[in-house]
């Protein structure tokens, strides 16, 4: 093989270059490949950690916020009920109360026309003795004067011709 | 100006002769090893310096792989040897086009002139080194496909009586195997020691400014074939553990 002399190759070298590279190929597979494909799994392990972490503490802020609106609506709905309530309440009070003073200025009205009535009549009634008194006294007088004296019966009705009404 | 398409031997370890590419590429190994080992040292899950560079570099490499394969575990399977394949390559090109890669060397007197033989030489800028690099790539490529559909599925690819048709298909592939191991080595070769060459010539021509275009074209044309290489590799992998279908 004369060509390959030529060219230089030789068994030997080519050997001690194939070994050459076995042990290049083992020392570095040891100390270099396997630490540093270790090295990068870990990282992209932890950033892939930290990543679901993030997601998921965005997830919770994001369920927190929703809670918070909810919670707030509901207090709104709440607050927007009582004070229907309350206005309710407010206004049938307000109803009652004045219902109840209508009916009290009623009696009061209906108290003081009896008394009225009872007051007007009395004093009809007094100033009926009083007038009859007074016309018997008067009659008294002239009849005095004049012929004589009239028979109690005679009496009686002239003051009831007076005390008709 | 010397120009040597094989490796200058520099000397002798018993009957190894050891040339100035084989130095180079024991550097660039001892070279590779410590700084992976400086750089795994003190792992930080916050990386900084030599760590950040090389899990940089894997990590790019990692994806690549990944984009051929889409396949984790086939992935964390082969990326071994295309990561280690690809750092050799690169480096031990880059190796070559240090400044006075071709002018400090030992003097020695050779067919009776006195030439330079250099004392740095890119490592993949000799044969010896593509062709080991290639039969471990091409080696690796039957072992994976052996070890992963079975021996008598993997060998039905290369011989097939079904139909006259498929036995010359099946020949085929076995020819385009063996011609794996030639392409892979010469493309290598070829490339890294024309830019040598190149380099070496420009260089005598116009020793200033002219040659560092091509200098850096170079450094380009390096990474390139370690890519090429390492991906090749890697898709005649993945090829392998897929059945033949017909």
């Amino acid at each position: 093989m004369e060509i390959l002399e030529k060219l230089g190759i030789d068994w030997r070298i080519l050997i001690a270059q194939i070994v050459n590279f076995g042990v290049l190929l083992f020392v570095l597979h040891r100390f270099l490949y396997k630490p540093v494909l270790a090295i990068l799994q870990k990282r992209a392990d932890t950033i892939e950690k930290s990543l679901g972490d993030a997601r998921a503490l965005e997830e919770r802020l994001k369920a927190s916020e929703l809670a918070g609106k909810e919670l707030i609506k509901n207090a709104k709905r709440e607050a927007a009920g009582l004070l229907e309530d309350a206005h309710k309440l407010a206004e049938q009070k307000r109803a009652s109360a004045l219902k109840k003073a209508k009916e009290e200025v009623e009696r009061f009205v209906v108290d003081a026309r009896e008394k009225i009535a009872i007051e007007k009549e009395q004093s009809l009634r007094e100033a009926r003795e009083y007038f009859a008194d007074l016309v018997l006294q008067a009659s008294k007088a002239v009849l005095e004067e004049s012929v004589q004296e009239p028979s109690p019966a005679t009496v009686k009705k002239v003051i009831g011709k007076f005390t008709q009404v | 100006m010397n120009i040597s398409i094989a490796a200058e031997e520099l000397f002798y370890i018993g009957s190894l002769p050891v040339t100035n590419s084989m130095v180079v590429t024991w550097i660039v190994s001892l070279l590779l090893i410590v700084l992976g080992m400086v750089a795994t040292r003190r792992m930080q899950m916050v990386p900084s310096g030599v760590q950040n560079t090389f899990e940089a570099v894997i990590e790019g490499l990692l994806g690549l792989v990944d984009s051929v394969t889409h396949n984790r575990e086939q992935t964390k399977k082969f990326f071994p040897l295309i990561a280690t394949i690809f750092l050799f390559i690169i480096t031990s090109s880059w190796a070559g086009l240090l400044p006075g890669m071709g002018a400090v060397g030992l003097q020695e007197v050779h067919e009776g002139k006195s030439v330079i033989v250099p004392l740095i030489r890119a490592g993949t800028a000799d044969l010896n080194t593509t062709v080991a690099l290639a039969a471990i790539s091409v080696i690796t490529i039957q072992v994976v496909g052996i070890a992963s559909i079975g021996f008598f599925k993997y060998a039905g690819k290369f011989i097939n009586v079904s139909s006259p048709m498929n036995f010359f298909v099946g020949l085929l592939e076995l020819v385009s195997e063996v011609s794996k191991l030639i392409s892979f080595s010469f493309r290598l070769f070829g490339n890294i020691f024309a830019g040598e060459v190149l380099l070496t010539v420009m260089v005598f021509l116009v020793p200033y400014i002219i040659p560092l275009p091509f200098l850096f074209l170079e450094v380009f044309v390096g990474f390139i074939q370690a890519l090429v290489f390492s991906l090749l590799t890697l898709v005649f992998l993945k090829m392998a553990t897929e059945e033949a279908h017909h």
